[in-house]
């Protein structure tokens, strides 16, 4: 595993989850040089229609958003992240809240400004839906006060974990 | 009162934000929807954003998905409240174009309704926090709203 994916590895399953990731239950299953997987574990709070008990699509959404932009971010040459540009989502079935949610995401091509990446979501064996995503790869002084920013917060939580 | 009881009722009836309270992912999220009867103004959607909505903590931004669900919401609530159709819309796809970062802070949203047909009906959704000249994402959708 390359060094980037180590480190958003630890960032991601080291810190308390906050924010939309905590609200939604995500969490990362594992990454790579180029992919990511992330998991959902639903609630009647994410119910989008309560008289099929099917889950919103939004949930969805957002765990794709995730997934490829955790792609895209472990795929870039140097630590950093990667702004979605654009996210198009396919519902191939109907989810369900009683079981967890599996993403997977993968870059599958980068150029000088951006990354383009496609994953999909299954619940169990069945397809849930796909997408494709493109992502901006920030230029290389943008980038380098990202990885400031993320070494200071791997220091950071470093340092707590010894105290 | 249900989902069901709420789109019984005929379209003229029907309550935008009626509709949202019964759908647990829009309480969840805190997604309002602004009437005004009596004028022409677009039916505007509105969420107010918490630490809930927060993507990456190192920038205190708006996570992209949580955008995208208000969106979706939006578009599918709109379509409701505009057509007599009894069940929650089914969404086939959607598609997002990011076009600013939307920072932790109101988000508001206005859709048209592209195409309605007998069985799909196609939405488009622009979302904006400060000025509506300049939209943070634009969306698309594709509903199935027939009850086969």
């Amino acid at each position: 595993m390359s060094a980037a994916a180590n480190s958003h590895k630890k960032l991601m399953t080291g810190r308390k989850k906050q924010g939309h990731f905590s609200a939604l239950n995500i969490a990362l299953v594992d990454c790579g040089d180029n992919w990511a997987e992330m998991s959902l574990t639903p609630t009647a709070a994410l119910i989008g229609d309560p008289s099929t008990g099917a889950l919103h699509s939004g949930p969805i959404t957002t765990l794709l958003d995730s997934a490829l932009g955790i792609a895209a971010s472990v795929a870039l040459p140097r630590l950093g992240f990667a702004p979605t540009i654009d996210l198009r989502v396919d519902h191939l079935r109907k989810a369900n809240v009683d079981e967890p949610l599996i993403a997977r995401g993968e870059v599958v091509r980068i150029t000088r400004n951006v990354l383009f990446a496609k994953g999909s979501v299954r619940q169990g064996d069945v397809e849930i839906a796909h997408a494709v995503g493109n992502f901006v790869r920030l230029s290389d002084d943008v980038l380098a006060m990202a990885e400031a920013h993320i070494k200071q917060q791997l220091e950071t939580m470093e340092n707590s974990d010894e105290s | 009162m249900s989902l069901d009881h709420v789109l019984d009722l005929p379209v003229s009836q029907r309550a935008s934000q009626a509709i949202l309270n019964e759908i647990p992912y829009a309480v969840m999220m805190g997604v309002l929807a602004e009437e005004n009867p009596g004028t022409h103004e677009p039916l505007r959607f509105v969420m107010h954003a918490s630490e809930l909505h927060m993507g990456n903590p190192t920038l205190p931004a708006m996570h992209g998905g949580a955008l995208s669900g208000f969106m979706e919401l939006a578009s599918a609530v709109h379509l409701l409240s505009f057509m007599e159709t009894a069940k929650y819309p089914k969404l086939i796809d959607f598609s997002i174009d990011y076009l600013r970062a939307a920072r932790l802070q109101t988000v508001y949203a206005v859709c048209e309704l592209m195409r309605e047909g007998r069985n799909l009906t196609a939405v488009q959704v622009k979302a904006w926090q400060v000025d509506p000249a300049r939209p943070v994402a634009i969306g698309r959708a594709q509903f199935l709203c027939s009850d086969r």
